[in-house]
């Protein structure tokens, strides 16, 4: 009882440390930018969006499906940091072939849109020019833009495949990464189910129908499916079959959908 | 306030049918409404029918019991029709999908939609109608209806963005007119959110949501009935760029009616539930640090919530160096916030995992290693249980000239206090597969899986061990338009325990897709051919069994 005590506060205090410290990361990036900030002869963005979804500095490629795109086409919305006079913004997405002069707001904001067709890659690139003719570092702003060949639908199939793959296969590792980690009703407590499953049971065999792929038009996808599950109950070594229909809400994160909650009879770590 | 008395079941009615009420009509109209376009010039209209005929044969004493078969022959037929388009200042898209069967392990019902939908914008205002989805936030409404949802919104303007949506909550759409084997509580759902972007780094959106299920539809007499309504604030704050803060406070007023058996019995609760989280971003790091308290009477029927907890969960992740990531996590938790169970649980979870790219100077190499403590305390009044699992676990992916490998390797210690449990798991597996083309004509893929288990119960000593292992080619004839794949394999079950049944599946299949020349007037044309046998074996044979399957099908879609 006492050695539990003890373990208990080690934890909670390894827990506060560890929280105090990650907190403390954070200042990190604010201080790399508002260093930046103060650099007048720095022509740069404060901020670029790529269909609502702020794109950060880091990530380099963002990826669509066409059928979500509102109108077929790609909405780009940024601004121009700092107070400083810009006389223009620039953009391409033909490789420096062709630049679209756009309307700059008198806060320095910008936006436009492009027709984009399924399965291309456009790489936007934005030049910004100040009233003294300088301009900014515009291969910085290279993003790429990918139009996946694929429908929403196929891609909830894949997942589903592959999650079933690695669940069989008892790679709950990998199982996990495809999971969201904001998964609603918590990732680590959905870890424990599925590994649950993964000792208790054995040889499954999982074969299903998607009845329907709704998408939310934001960021979330919900698929209903029909299953048909058989399995070898390992503790007593007798095959057991169910089959029932659930909802699965995945979250679309850059073309690549993570499962972010689950409405009905869960179809992975169902074991009680 | 329910009684049995009030309730009449809807398998009462002549023939089991559902009376057709007059929300549903007026959803088939606008529906029908939105779909009219369809007829216009300007539009892209898309079928798909796969129909596939089955023949299973289950032999032996066990399989009535254990297959997950159904014997003879079997149809299944999926047809989807879809299109999209523009008419005037107008972008419309639809959906529809139908199912049919006579295999009562794809569908309970021979003949079942699967999905309507409609959607019709011009980008300020957009309705759609049928299965529609409208998330609005984690503890208000992320649950789709069979219904109909609005949506104003004018970015020129950056006016308030609006949302109503109203609908059914049922898994499938024969629930509202269909017969006993469909049935499911008729929740209805009614929602309303506005949205305001205050700059492009601000916006907060004040939601309301209600769940209400309809007492006549029970399908026992125990099943809860549910009078829920949420009210719900969430924002997000963008001080610099990287640096996200968010947040939602939700509260919740639900009457609860636990059974139909008695007159008196509704539980009125009211509670709430808030969480704020921080999310940084910038060079190699990504930090968020998040915490969340969901009182013991916060119910959210169409959001996700667990109530009666308390949490603090943060991860950091870090670029080390070019090829090296760090991933770290911590997650406190506790329940018995309200302080009326016997005892309270706390769980901590930490984890550490690292992934190596190019390992050993090697360009294809990528290994993860991670480490997860899972430790929970159940204190109190003496019955509280605690555990501590370690989980660690290797995944390394690698090419050797033509051969691709994953392989996992994982060892779980579980231990559970009083001596409840005292167990040790090792897995592994190893999946290798190559790919190689021949004359720019055809295509082979040999594929091997080997893997396995051992789980050791130092209680009771005893040991289980599982091996699985399959080899499988695959043959693509590329001028032909003809893939084919076999796979053959055993899994085995060995277990120690004396009058515990040992096992073995040995299996086989075979299969063929085939795209002739006859099917190219439609987009994607496909013939194709599925079979299987699965052989279990079982120490106590009465459980024996053997299921063949064969599956002739074709795949159009236009």
């Amino acid at each position: 009882m006492k050695g539990r005590k003890v373990s208990r506060k080690i934890i909670a205090g390894i827990f506060c440390i560890a929280s105090f410290f990650l907190v403390g990361l954070i200042p990190g990036p604010v201080v790399l930018w508002a260093a930046s900030a103060e650099r007048p002869e720095d022509i740069r963005l404060e901020y670029l969006y790529i269909n609502k979804k702020m794109i950060p500095e880091t990530e380099k490629k963002v990826t669509f499906f066409s059928e979500l795109l509102p109108g077929g086409r790609v909405s780009v919305a940024g601004k121009v940091a700092g107070s400083a006079e810009v006389r223009s913004v620039e953009v391409n997405i033909d490789g420096r072939r062709t630049w679209q002069k756009v309307r700059l707001a008198q806060d320095n904001t910008f936006s436009f849109r492009f027709r984009a067709q399924k399965g291309e890659t456009y790489g936007l690139l934005i030049r910004i020019t100040d009233a003294k003719g300088n301009t900014n570092n515009v291969e910085g702003t290279l993003r790429l833009v990918a139009i996946l060949d694929r429908s929403l639908y196929g891609a909830v199939q894949d997942v589903l495949n592959r999650m079933i793959e690695v669940y069989q296969r008892r790679a709950s590792g990998s199982f996990m990464a495809y999971v969201d980690d904001s998964f609603a009703g918590e990732k680590e407590e959905y870890d424990r189910s599925v590994r649950k499953d993964m000792s208790a049971i054995h040889d499954v065999d999982i074969r299903y129908t998607l009845n329907s792929v709704t998408p939310d038009y934001k960021d979330k996808v919900s698929a209903s499916l029909n299953f048909n599950r058989s399995y070898t109950l390992i503790r007593t070594g007798r095959r057991l079959n169910d089959q029932g229909s659930t909802a699965m809400i995945f979250r679309i994160g850059n073309g690549k959908l993570s499962l972010y909650a689950v409405n009905g009879p869960p179809l992975f770590g169902f074991i009680r | 306030m329910t009684s049995a008395n009030e309730e009449k079941s809807p398998s009462s009615l002549p023939g089991g049918m559902r009376p057709v009420s007059l929300p549903f009509l007026l959803l088939i109209a606008l529906l029908v409404l939105l779909m009219a376009p369809a007829h216009a010039a300007d539009n892209e209209v898309h079928f798909s029918n796969e129909f596939s005929y089955t023949y299973n044969d289950i032999t032996g004493p066990g399989g009535d019991d254990s297959s997950s078969l159904t014997r003879g022959f079997r149809y299944l037929n999926l047809f989807g029709f879809m299109g999209n388009g523009t008419v005037r200042e107008l972008e419309y898209n639809f959906n529809i999908g139908f199912k049919a069967t006579d295999d009562r392990r794809n569908d309970v019902a021979t003949f079942s939609p699967t999905t309507i939908q409609g959607r019709m914008t011009n980008k300020i205002h957009t309705v759609n109608a049928g299965d529609t989805f409208e998330s609005f936030s984690q503890y208000s409404l992320s649950t789709a209806v069979k219904g109909a949802s609005y949506r104003y919104f004018n970015e020129q303007k950056n006016s308030p963005e609006i949302t109503m949506v109203y609908g059914y909550v049922l898994p499938r759409w024969d629930t509202i007119w269909g017969g006993i084997e469909t049935r499911a509580i008729e929740r209805t759902a009614y929602g309303m959110r506005i949205k305001q972007n205050f700059t492009p780094n601000i916006w907060a959106g004040l939601s309301y949501v209600q769940a209400k299920d309809r007492p006549g539809t029970r399908l026992t007499p125990t099943d809860p009935i549910y009078d829920s309504n949420n009210y719900t604030l969430d924002a997000e704050y963008r001080p610099i760029p990287g640096l996200t803060f968010r947040g939602e406070f939700s509260t919740s007023r639900t009457t609860m009616s636990p059974t139909s058996l008695t007159a008196q019995n509704e539980e009125r609760t009211h509670g709430t539930a808030s969480r704020i989280e921080a999310v940084g971003e910038g060079g190699p790091s990504r930090v968020s640090l998040e915490y969340e308290r969901v009182s013991t009477e916060f119910q959210s029927i169409l959001g996700a919530a667990t109530p009666d907890r308390e949490k603090i969960k943060s991860r950091w992740r870090y670029t080390m160096a070019k090829n090296i990531l760090l991933n770290l996590g911590l997650l406190w938790f506790r329940d018995n916030l309200d302080g009326q169970k016997a005892y309270r649980t706390d769980s901590y979870t930490p984890e550490v995992g690292f992934t190596f790219k190019n390992l050993l100077g090697r360009q294809a190499a990528t290994a993860d290693l991670a480490y997860k403590y899972d430790r929970k305390f159940g204190a109190g009044n003496g019955s509280g249980i605690s555990t501590a699992d370690h989980i660690a676990t290797l995944n390394y992916r690698d090419t050797f000239g033509p051969v691709d490998s994953d392989a996992n390797v994982g060892y779980t210690i579980y231990s559970t206090e009083r001596d409840m449990r005292q167990a040790k798991e090792y897995t592994y597996s190893l999946a290798l597969n190559s790919r190689h083309e021949i004359n720019e004509a055809y295509v082979i893929k040999p594929v091997l899986y080997l893997g396995g288990m051992t789980s050791r119960d130092d209680l009771v000593l005893e040991t289980d061990q599982i091996y699985e292992y399959s080899f499988g080619m695959g043959f693509e004839f590329l001028k032909l338009k003809l893939n084919s794949d076999f796979r053959i394999g055993q899994n085995v079950l060995e277990k120690s325990a004396a009058g515990t049944d040992n096992s073995t599946k040995t299996f086989g299949s075979f299969n063929i897709y085939y795209k002739p020349a006859f099917l190219k007037k439609f987009n994607e044309g496909m013939l194709f051919l599925r079979s299987f046998v699965n052989d279990f074996r079982f120490s106590t044979q009465s459980r024996s069994f053997r299921e063949n399957s064969i599956t002739l099908g074709v795949n159009l879609q236009y």
